[in-house]
This record gives structure tokens, sequence and C-alpha cells, in this order.
């Protein structure tokens, strides 16, 4: 069982290595080469599912890869890395189909990246050695940098540069953290420097872990993004081809809550307390924030970015309310942004293939000539509203019902983000899909493919199981 | 608990009912759509019967659990069903009332297009219906209650192709949002003092908690039911909603959405009881007759059945003896009048008010002269039977409500009021209806002329009245069009572009600048390079100098 983790590790890096030999001329065998993989990776990884819920963490694969410095690969999963691998393995096949016809330029060096992509994420939440994150953690810099930078919209040098800068800077940060706490620990092993910090012989003075907190935080927080530290993330997004938005909402802003979670509150428990105040004041500033920005946009998918704040700053919130309920139902809004805002890309990038335009005013009246379009675009506008019997209400649910009791202010005030998602998200449903549809949208929007439609249809599901049957490990 | 009585049939049937109309309805007959949707609610209702036959015996609440649905440290909420004798009631004009609207649609839908997706819809507001009728726990109760305000989303909007209907449906969803809002507060609230969402458990510890938490409380879960209800202020959505299937959204959100909020407040029964609030319940019965004139408006006297059926309804609306919601707002006064007068008057005061705008209705849409656009006109005409018939069991049914002593049998407990005084009462509460019938004739009929000159000699305030008070104007000034502004004008073009992304960029510019500068010292030319070597070599030596000299 343990050697299962690495086994889904190395499926994608196998499928990376395999498709630097293909022919490059033959889209279609990359093409189904990479679905492949995908496919592979994600059959893999399901068993982890069965992995029974113990507290600790399991399936540890533990050997030294670096004499000296001692930098060992060791990676293992818990209760809340499983589900991101599980969220990876299952947004990966679904990205290969979404970029099946989208992508027609080198084909095969956007599958690389994307199976690099892929390498990268999944090392992201599995590993246990500080080095060998930050070593994940910048591998996934790189593809995405090269998806957006090569694959993208107009202004996508500008955007690839933002995105790469912006997450660089924080990166620094962390990394000079990191040798921090390995010239005062002797190790980078991520169990063993916990065991040192709260056991002891390690002890840090309030200034230090302040500092300490703060470099890891701020890598972290650029990624959620935090509100003022969000300003990548309209422009990446919008700039990015679909799999790369997908997976850049999907799973990349997830490590940044990830990390929070995993290093600053078990590393730095104090500082991390003193400043929940703060971090849940700016966590709701975004929610509300993200979701003004989202009214007013006339770009679809910079709607859906500003939307990712607002999302993304109910996971902030819960994790900083340092209950049980906060923290779980931020892991499951994790997931659950995920899927709905992973599916709501999709749409828009099916959009795009038709109307080659993301901005609102260019449709109207869509669900007449597309209505399966329309009704999965509905089902997943109302998802990511929030609305119960879909995925998006537990987490947002359990989120408010930890910081209400935390403190009932936040409560109130985060709960407007739900109302105001509503307002965004139906007024945009209505100005896209409903009403009259002017000639231009009647002869270009062709309603979904069967391909296109099992891609969401996967997704479609997931929301509606997710809400039903959330198991908390 | 007496065996199962397999209460999740109830809402399942519903549910999968719009699980194959909504999926495979496009493909199917009208006949098929027709034995799916009518079918699963009949099977419904008839289930329905089979478990009031087999519980009205009972005693003790039912409750049956059938999987953990949200489980995370202290918090467990099951997927249960809970069943008393108000439910038991509830479930039955529910699933009666909404079997019979099934039956009218079919009338009133046959020339639609989109048929199978109003009946799936139909079936949909069913299912939530019945999961807030049914639920065991205020969250699952919630479930239902959002689900409800997205079926009048759906029905709102139906014509989907028209700006004003879809205009209506969005103004609908998100004003219920913001009743929900209220409402999920109230919820976190009484997890924080309950510790948990079951009503068995709530209601339990109900009496150990003090009443300032419990009015908070039951505040918020007002302004919940406000929302749905459609009162003041969140009525706003409701006028509108016109814009659905006229006679069947109206119905629909007459008979069973109001049912929803008054629902939540008898089902909150223990925390209402404890505050003051236990007369809201009689403001939504009250008002609830407000609805229904917008919506039946513009039906000519070419529809005597239909007439003659609204007419008996709005009796009962105005409480008038010995009509069904006579007994109901009867009974809701006396309460009031136990606890606090003064919200006793208020609601004689608005029983009066129901009564004088039901028959306003009355009287303009079947006596006054016809103000049906000609459009519409072209529609008048008298229903056909699959339509007639639902309207006459709906009047009957009002009729004979009243009769069944419902009350006594919900509330068994004995009230401890002397006979005279509650007769007393009932005597006021039938007068003020009567009163305001008896006003709106004597404006709408006697005089005619008189409306006329009251709306000159009162000039500005009936401009503000018959303008629904300005509310959509005041709403769209004060709260959308400020926050489009802010949103446009500072926080997207100043705050983000501007102030955050401006630091950025310039931090960018800034290092390209210095980088720039300091690109100057590699110019690949030997003597710059030797000239800093010993500019280099200066600035150590001095340093060390200062350093070593202290």
């Amino acid at each position: 069982m343990a050697a299962l983790l690495n086994v889904v590790l190395v499926i994608p890096l196998a499928g990376f290595l395999i498709l630097l030999f293909l022919p490059r001329h033959d889209h279609g065998l990359i093409r189904v080469t990479a679905l492949f993989f995908t496919l592979a990776a994600f059959a893999a990884s399901l068993p982890l599912a069965t992995a029974p819920a113990t507290p600790g963490f399991q399936l540890e694969t533990n050997f030294s890869w670096i004499d000296n410095p001692p930098i060992r690969y060791h990676i293992g999963i818990d209760g809340i890395s499983l589900w991101l691998v599980l969220l990876v393995t299952f947004l990966m096949p679904i990205s290969v189909l979404a970029s099946w016809k989208h992508i027609e330029t080198r084909v095969k060096e956007f599958f690389l990246f994307l199976l690099l992509l892929e390498v990268g994420m999944i090392g992201v939440f599995v590993a246990l050695d500080l080095f060998l994150f930050y070593v994940f953690w910048e591998i996934t810099l790189v593809p995405m940098y090269f998806l957006i930078g090569v694959w993208g919209h107009e202004r996508r040098i500008y955007a690839a540069v933002k995105f790469f800068l912006y997450t660089m800077a924080g990166s620094v940060l962390m990394l000079a953290a990191i040798l921090w706490l390995y010239n005062a620990t002797g190790t980078f092993d991520f169990p063993r420097m916990q065991t040192l910090i709260a056991n002891g012989p390690l002890t840090l003075g309030p200034a230090q872990e302040l500092l300490l907190f703060l470099a890891f935080f701020i890598a972290f927080a650029i990624k959620v993004p935090l509100f003022p530290l969000h300003t990548w993330l309209p422009d990446a997004h919008v700039e990015a081809p679909t799999a790369g938005s997908i997976l850049l909402a999907a799973v990349l802003l997830k490590m940044g809550a990830y990390g929070i979670l995993r290093f600053c509150l078990t590393l730095f428990p104090q500082a991390s307390r003193d400043l929940a105040p703060a971090v849940s004041i700016l966590a709701i500033i975004g929610i509300i924030y993200g979701a003004l920005v989202c009214l007013v946009q006339p770009n679809m998918k910079k709607l859906v970015a500003y939307s990712s704040v607002s999302h993304l700053g109910f996971v902030v919130l819960g994790i900083f309310s340092f209950t049980q309920l906060g923290a779980d139902g931020a892991v499951y809004q994790m997931l659950n942004h995920g899927v709905s805002t992973g599916a709501l890309f999709l749409l828009v990038g099916m959009m795009y293939e038709r109307r080659h335009s993301l901005e609102i005013s260019a449709y109207g009246g869509v669900a007449t000539p597309a209505p399966v379009l329309a009704t999965v675009f509905l089902i997943t506008s109302l998802a990511s509203a929030g609305l119960p019997m879909l995925n998006g209400f537990v987490g947002e649910f359990l989120v408010l019902q930890g910081t209400a009791e935390a403190d009932f202010r936040y409560t109130v005030l985060a709960a407007t983000g739900v109302i105001l998602a509503a307002w965004y998200l139906l007024w945009l449903y209505q100005r896209v899909f409903l009403n009259e549809t002017p000639q231009e949208v009647a002869t270009h929007m062709s309603d979904l493919s069967g391909r296109e439609l099992a891609t969401i249809a996967a997704l479609v599901v997931m929301m509606v199981w997710m809400a039903c049957c959330p198991k908390f490990c | 608990m007496t065996g199962a009585l397999h209460l999740w049939l109830i809402p399942a049937l519903p549910l999968a009912g719009f699980l194959i109309n909504g999926l495979a309805g496009r493909r199917l007959s009208k006949g098929a759509i027709n034995a799916v949707a009518l079918g699963s609610v009949t099977l419904a209702f008839l289930w329905a019967l089979r478990v009031f036959a087999a519980a009205h015996g009972f005693t003790e609440p039912h409750v049956e659990s059938y999987f953990t649905w949200i489980e995370s440290g202290p918090l467990s909420v099951a997927f249960s069903f809970y069943l008393d004798r108000l439910t038991l009631v509830i479930l039955l004009v529910v699933t009666g009332v909404g079997m019979i609207i099934h039956f009218y649609s079919v009338g009133y839908m046959a020339h639609e297009g989109g048929y199978y997706r109003f009946f799936a819809f139909l079936n949909l507001f069913m299912f939530f219906m019945l999961l807030l009728v049914l639920a065991s726990s205020f969250l699952l109760m919630f479930v239902g209650w959002e689900g409800v305000g997205l079926c009048s989303y759906l029905l709102i909007g139906f014509w989907f192709r028209r700006q004003s209907a879809t205009d209506a449906g969005n103004k609908a969803f998100i004003v219920n949002r913001i009743g929900d809002f209220g409402f999920s507060l109230g919820m976190f609230l009484i997890f924080l003092t309950f510790g948990s969402f079951d009503f068995e458990t709530v209601f339990a510890k109900a009496t150990a908690v003090e009443p300032a938490t419990l009015t908070i409380i039951a505040l918020l879960l007002f302004v919940g039911a406000t929302g749905k209800s459609a009162q003041m202020p969140l009525y706003v959505w409701l006028p509108d909603a016109m814009e659905g299937p006229t006679p069947v959204s109206a119905l629909i959100h007459a008979a069973t959405m109001v049912t929803a909020g008054v629902y939540m407040v008898a089902r909150a029964g223990p925390i209402f009881t404890r505050s003051p609030l236990l007369a809201a319940g009689s403001v939504i019965h009250a008002l609830s007759g407000q609805q229904d004139m917008r919506r039946m408006g513009g039906l000519a006297k070419r529809i005597p059945v239909t007439a003659a059926t609204f007419v008996i309804g709005a009796l009962a609306i105005a409480g008038v003896p010995p009509f069904a919601g006579f007994f109901s707002k009867d009974e809701i006064l006396l309460h009031a009048y136990q606890r606090a007068p003064v919200l006793y008057a208020v609601g004689t005061l608005t029983a009066f008010l129901t009564a004088f705008y039901v028959f306003r209705a009355v009287f303009l849409t079947f006596y006054g002269a016809s103000r049906v656009n000609a459009e519409a006109e072209h529609h008048v005409h008298e229903s056909p039977a699959v339509m007639l018939v639902p309207l006459v069991i709906l009047a009957a049914l009002s009729v004979v409500g009243g009769w069944v002593s419902l009350s006594q049998w919900l509330f068994p407990v004995k009230t401890e009021m002397g006979q005279g005084l509650e007769l007393t009462l009932m005597g006021i509460s039938a007068a003020a209806g009567l009163a305001g019938i008896a006003l709106a004739y004597w404006i709408y009929i006697a005089r005619p002329q008189l409306s006329q000159k009251m709306a000159e000699a009162a000039g500005a305030l009936y401009r503000l009245v018959s303008n629904k008070y300005y509310v959509d104007e005041i709403y769209g000034a004060v709260v959308v069009r400020p926050a489009l502004a802010v949103s446009t004008h500072f926080l997207w073009k100043v705050m983000d572009a501007g102030v955050i992304d401006g630091a950025v960029n310039q931090v960018g510019r800034q290092s390209a600048g210095v980088g720039d500068w300091l690109r100057r010292m590699q110019s690949g030319n030997l003597r710059s390079y030797a000239g800093w070597v010993v500019l280099g070599a200066v600035a150590v030596v001095a340093a060390l100098g200062a350093f070593f000299s202290r």
C-alpha cells in the first residue's frame, strides 16, 4: 500500500518521459497518451480513499536523497492531503480533455508541461521534507508559467511574468525561512521538525516565531490569494488557456491554503493564533471585496477569477477560526471550489471556443441554441453560489458555523458574501444565457458535443455527490 | 417510534419525477411527461394519506433517520425526517394542494413550450417543499428552504427569453437569499446555544435558555420567514413574480411559499413562544392575502367559476367565519392576546387591512371595468375542467377546512382562557374582517368615483402607495446602484487596478530601473572594471579602517 503513493507520483512522470519521445506531429497519439497517463494516475489514486482514517501520516516512504545536507525523499499523506491528491488526479484527465481541440499549436510541449505540472502538484501535497516540498512547489511554477505565456491570450506575457514574479517573491521568503529552520534544527524533515519545536529543544522567541510565520505565510497568502496579494490572479486566469485556468483555480490556489494548514499552524501555533484576527479580517475583506468586484466585471473569466478571491476567503477564515468545524469546512471548501470553479472555467472555455470572446456583452440568450450547456452552467453556478444539495453549501456552512464559535461578527460579515455570490452569478447567467438571442450568438453557439458533455458531467456528478456524502477524516 | 413509515418515499417520488423529466423530458411525449409528473405527486399524496392513516394516533413524534449527512467534530447532522401532528397536516396540505396544482397545470400549460421543463420544476418544487416540511433539523429544513427559493427562481423566470421574466426571477432569488441570510445566522446561533440542530434537542432545551438569546434567534429566523413569505421589507420580488406562468406560480406561491414561512414559525414554536414574536405568525398570515390580488388581477367576468372560487378564497383569507382562514387567524390572534396585547391590536388591524385589500382585488378584478391588456384579453376564457375542478376543490377545502377542529387537534393543550373572552375575541376578529370588506365595497363599488377623489386629495401619499412605496426604486438607488458604482469606480478601477496593482507594477519598474543602473557596471570595458576594482578596494580599506579605529 505504501508503494501506491509513489506509483501515483511516478505515473505522470513516466507519461512525461514517454511523451518526450513521441513524434511531435502525431497530435492524436500525443493527446491519447496524455489522457492515458492522467487516467492511470487517477485510477491508481482511487484506493487511497480507502486508507483507514487514523490520525497522523500514512503510506510513508522515507529514504535519503542527498546525504549532506540531509535532504530526504519523505512522502506521506493524511486526511487533508489525501483528498487534495485525489482532486489533482481527478481534474487532470478533465484538463486534458478540455485541451483536446482547444490546443492546436505546440501540442506536444503543451501536454508535456501539463504532465510535469501534475507531478509538481501531487508532490506538493505529499512531500514531508521541507526541501522536497520547496522543490515541488517551484516545479509547479515553471509549467504554469509556460502554459500561460505560450498558449495564453493577448496579454499572456505580462500575465505570465506577473504570475511568476509574484509567486517567486513569496517563495524566496519561504526558502529563507526553511534554511533558517534547517540551521536551527539540522533537519529538513517536517514531522521531526514539528516535534523539535513542539517538545523542544528548539524554542522560538516570539519575534522569531512571528518572522518565520510571516515568511511562510506571505508565500502561501500570495498563492491563496489573500487580499491584498491577489492581483496576479485575475490576469493569470484571464490569459491562461482553459486547462491552465482550471488547474490554477482548482489546485494551485489550494497549495497556498494547504501550506498554511500544514506548516504555519503546526510549526508556529502561537504566532498563528496571535495573528488570527488580522488574517480573519483580511479574509473577510477578500470575501466581500472579491464578490463586489465580480459584480462589475465585463469579462466572464475575470469574473470567475475574482469569485475565487471571494471563495478562498472562506477557506482562510475557516482555518483561522481554530475550530474543528472551521478547519473541516476549509478543507471541504477547498475541494468544492476546485470542482465547481474548475467546472466554471471549463464551461467558459467551451464558450470561448465557439464565440471567440470572453466579454459578457458578446453573449445573450445562449440557452435557446444551447440548452444543455445552459443547464450545466446553471447547476455549476448554483454550486458555486453555495446552494444546498450542491457541494458548495457544506463547506461554506461549516466554515461559517466554525467562525461563529470564534467570533460571531465575522460570521455575519462573511455570510453577506453568500448573498453577493447569488447576485453576481445569477446576473452573469441572465446576461449570458437568458433573454433574446442575438443572431451572432445563435449562429456560433452550438450545444455541447459528446466529449464536452462527458467532461462536464463528471464534474456535475461530483457536485451532487459531494453535497450528499461529505465524509471527514 | 412505531415501525418504519418510509417517509422518504414522499419527497423521493417527486424527486424521481424531476430527474426523469429533467433528463429525458425533451424526448418524451406529453402523455409520458404527465404520467411521470402527475404520477409521482399522486403517489406521494397517496403515501402521505397512508402515513396519515398509520400515524394520526401517535402521541409521540416519529423520527426516521436515514444516514449521517454532515459530521465534523461536535457537529453531527443526520438526514432524518420528523413527523408530528403539525407535520402530518402540512404534509397532507402540501401533497394535496401540490397534486391539484399539477393537474391544473396540465390544462394551463397545454399550449406552452417547455412543457417538460415546467413539470420538472414543479416536481422539484414539491421535493424541496416536502424536505422542508419533513426535516428533523433546522439545517435540513434550510436545505428545503433554499431549494424552494431556487424553484421560485426557475418558475418565475420560466419564459426565459423575456427580460422582465428573468429580471423577476433574479430578484426573487436574491431577495430570498437576503431572507436566508437571516435564517442561516439564526441557525448558527441555534447551534452555538443548543449544540444541535435537531428540533427535538432544541425544543427540549429551549426553556433553559435565556429569553434574550431566544429573541435574537427568533428575530433572525423571522427575517428568513419574511423573505420567503414576501413581507416588508423583502416583499419586492413578489409583485414581479407574475412573470411566471401566472395562476400556477401564483397558486404555488400562495399555497406553499407562505405556508413555508408560517410552518417555520410554527415549527420553531418553542423558540417563538418564549419571545414576544408569536404574533409574527399572524402578520404573515394576514398579509398573505395581498399576493393573490396582484396575481389574479386581470381576469375578467367571463370566468364565473374562477370568480366564485376566488371570492371564496378571498373570504377565507379575510377571515370571515366560517371559512378556514377565520379559525387559523383567530387561533393566532388568541395566542397573541395572551402574550402581548399590543401585538394583538396590530394583528387585528392587519386583519382588517387584509380583508380590505383582498376585496379591493375582488371588486376591481371581477366587478370593475376591464383593465386587461390586449394580449391577456385574448387569453381570458373559462378554464377547462382539468383546471376548474382543482379550483373548486381548493375552494371547498377553504370552506370545510375551518370546521375540522384543526387547532384543537394540533395543539391539544387547553388554553387557560375564559370561554367568554375567547368568544369576544372571535367576534372582534370576525368584525375586523367584515369591516374591511365593507370598506372595500363602499370605496370601489358603491362610490367608484371616491377612490379617484381620494387619490387626488391624498396626492403624494396615494402615489407613494400605488407605486409600491417606490421600494424598488429606493432599493435601486440606495443599494444596487451605489454597490455597482463603488465596485466599479473604487474597488476595481482604483483599489485593484490602481493602488494594489499599481504598487506591484511600480515594484517591477523600480527593480528594472535599478537593474538597468547596475547593468552599467558590466560594461565589458576592461578599464572601467579596473576602475571599479580600485574603487571597491578603497571602500573596503576605508571600512576596515573605520571599524578598527573605533
